[in-house]
């Protein structure tokens, strides 16, 4: 039987290795690596689970990250988007983005997380989290429901209400992330 | 000229030569050779005791003088990094500047006074005597010593200012995940074995502290065909560009005044067992004539003008011997 697929789609950021390495533990599913400048069509049939990794910038000006949201939606394949890949999600369901007056980089925060939901099963309330975002998502259209929370009020995660599509500010691949690799088994097993 | 250099690299590995290796920031120019054919070559370096010279003594006091770059055009790189910063598009870039020096010492005389680490001597164009390790490898273990972190060691309660100090804390923290973001490219089980340790380091005129990490992970069975590519591929080293390093460094090109060249580029010995390599950091170079310091220091959206700049000065020292 052909293995499940996990296609990682690499914004050009410097934390991308780390999401491998924390997937690497994951035994049953194939992982493929792609830079969402040269990513095809092809390779998005072939995927089973969907991640966007962080990056620098911001969403708009990465035009695949729109089609590849559309195309997770449109035959349903679980998607998760960290920080950069969080934003884009947020913006393209009808959310907004802002730039923070202070940009977090290497912050260890709390997070009070919604442990109702699938990504989020099995961890406690509140995680501590690592942050490096100089945006946040500032507003969610009906369509997403937020679960989780800086303990300064920020949006740190997102889902939407009827596709597995998640976005979550913080790293889950950082080292300051507690259970960042417990979040990206429960989105793998999904 | 990088293929020629990943070839020889390859074979004496293969071959457990035990050899010596340069690369610039930019991977233009590497060099490499045997080490006992380094001297011929005018090659002296020492890591750790191990040397391919005889010691000398040098009689003179060194003595520095310099007049500091000009601010305004610290400030205006500073002020056009700060803006990306903001922005996103960098989370810590290492801002670097040359500073033209005057000393009453050779260049063959630093490195003979200086007691650091890994000193390297190359065919009288430069001089470096480094406290920072690159990657060290032993069988299939890699590390790698991100340092990032500094604080006058004769201040009051200097270490635990140190390791309280927040910006210093996200900073550090930012240079870790780049680090294990680097290695988990070539290798597998990432580890933070030791998180902010503090090491004393003498200069010419004080003690400073400084907090690094130790990171490792193991490489693949027949990791030497593919180590010389794999390095490469970590290159520019974390510390001395940022993260994320792509964007980082073009950034870093777009408002440096001049190439990088072999500052902040790495060197290191292979022993015929193990791999020892450091960050070209704590660098002299002569360049037509003229003699520059070159130095600088981690810029991140906590970053101060006024502190960034005077770092850049106090990193200019030379050994006392």
């Amino acid at each position: 039987m052909k293995r499940k697929q996990i296609l990682l789609i690499d914004n050009n950021d410097s934390f991308t290795y780390n999401i491998v390495e924390a997937l690497r533990k994951i035994k049953d599913y194939q992982l493929k690596v792609v830079k969402s400048s040269v990513i095809k069509q092809k390779q998005l049939e072939e995927a089973d689970k969907v991640i966007l990794s962080p990056g620098p910038g911001l969403p708009s000006e990465i035009p695949a990250l729109h089609s590849i949201i559309q195309f997770c939606k449109d035959f349903d394949i679980p998607l998760l988007g960290i920080c950069l890949g969080h934003q884009a999600i947020g913006e393209f369901f009808g959310g907004e983005i802002k730039q923070m007056e202070a940009p977090l980089h290497g912050r260890r925060e709390k997070c009070r997380v919604d442990i109702q939901t699938a990504l989020f099963q099995g961890l406690p309330k509140e995680i501590e989290v690592g942050l490096y975002h100089s945006w946040k998502v500032s507003s969610l259209s009906d369509e997403m429901r937020q679960i989780g929370l800086s303990s300064t009020e920020i949006i740190m995660a997102i889902q939407h209400k009827r596709y597995k599509i998640y976005g979550i500010q913080f790293h889950p691949e950082s080292f300051i992330t507690k259970k960042g690799d417990r979040i990206l088994s429960n989105f793998i097993a999904l | 000229m990088l293929k020629e250099f990943e070839t020889q690299f390859t074979q004496f590995l293969k071959e457990e030569e035990p050899f010596f290796f340069l690369v610039d920031f930019e991977k233009e120019n590497p060099f490499v050779c045997k080490m006992k054919e380094a001297h011929s070559e005018g090659v002296f370096f020492n890591i750790k005791g191990i040397k391919n010279y005889e010691e000398k003594k040098v009689s003179v006091i060194p003595k520095l003088s310099f007049l500091p770059i000009d601010k305004a055009i610290y400030t205006k790189s500073f002020e056009a990094v700060k803006e990306h910063l903001e922005r996103g598009n960098t989370y810590l870039l290492n801002l670097t500047f040359p500073t033209e020096i005057e000393m009453n010492a050779s260049l063959e005389d630093v490195f003979h006074l200086s007691d650091a680490p890994y000193k390297l001597l190359f065919k009288n164009q430069f001089v470096l005597f480094s406290p920072e390790s690159f990657v060290q490898i032993q069988e299939r273990t890699i590390s790698t010593f991100p340092m990032k972190g500094t604080i006058d060691a004769a201040l009051k309660n200097a270490s635990h200012v140190l390791l309280s100090n927040k910006k210093e804390e996200w900073e550090h923290n930012t240079i870790v995940d780049l680090m294990r973001n680097d290695l988990s490219m070539i290798a597998t089980d990432i580890k933070v074995e030791n998180y902010r340790y503090v090491e004393r380091i003498k200069t010419h005129h004080s003690e400073i502290l400084q907090t690094s990490s130790k990171i490792s992970g193991r490489l693949k069975k027949d990791f030497r065909n593919t180590l010389c590519q794999d390095l490469l591929s970590l290159l520019p080293a974390g510390s001395v560009s940022g993260a994320p390093k792509q964007k980082t460094v073009e950034i870093i090109q777009a408002n440096e005044i001049t190439n990088r060249g072999y500052y902040t580029g790495i060197f290191g010995i292979y022993d015929g067992e193990k791999l020892d390599s450091a960050v070209n950091i704590r660098f002299i170079e002569r360049d037509n004539g003229k003699t520059y310091f070159r130095s600088g220091g981690g810029i991140t959206t906590n970053s101060v003008l006024e502190d960034e700049y005077n770092e850049l000065i106090q990193k200019i020292y030379l050994p006392k011997g």
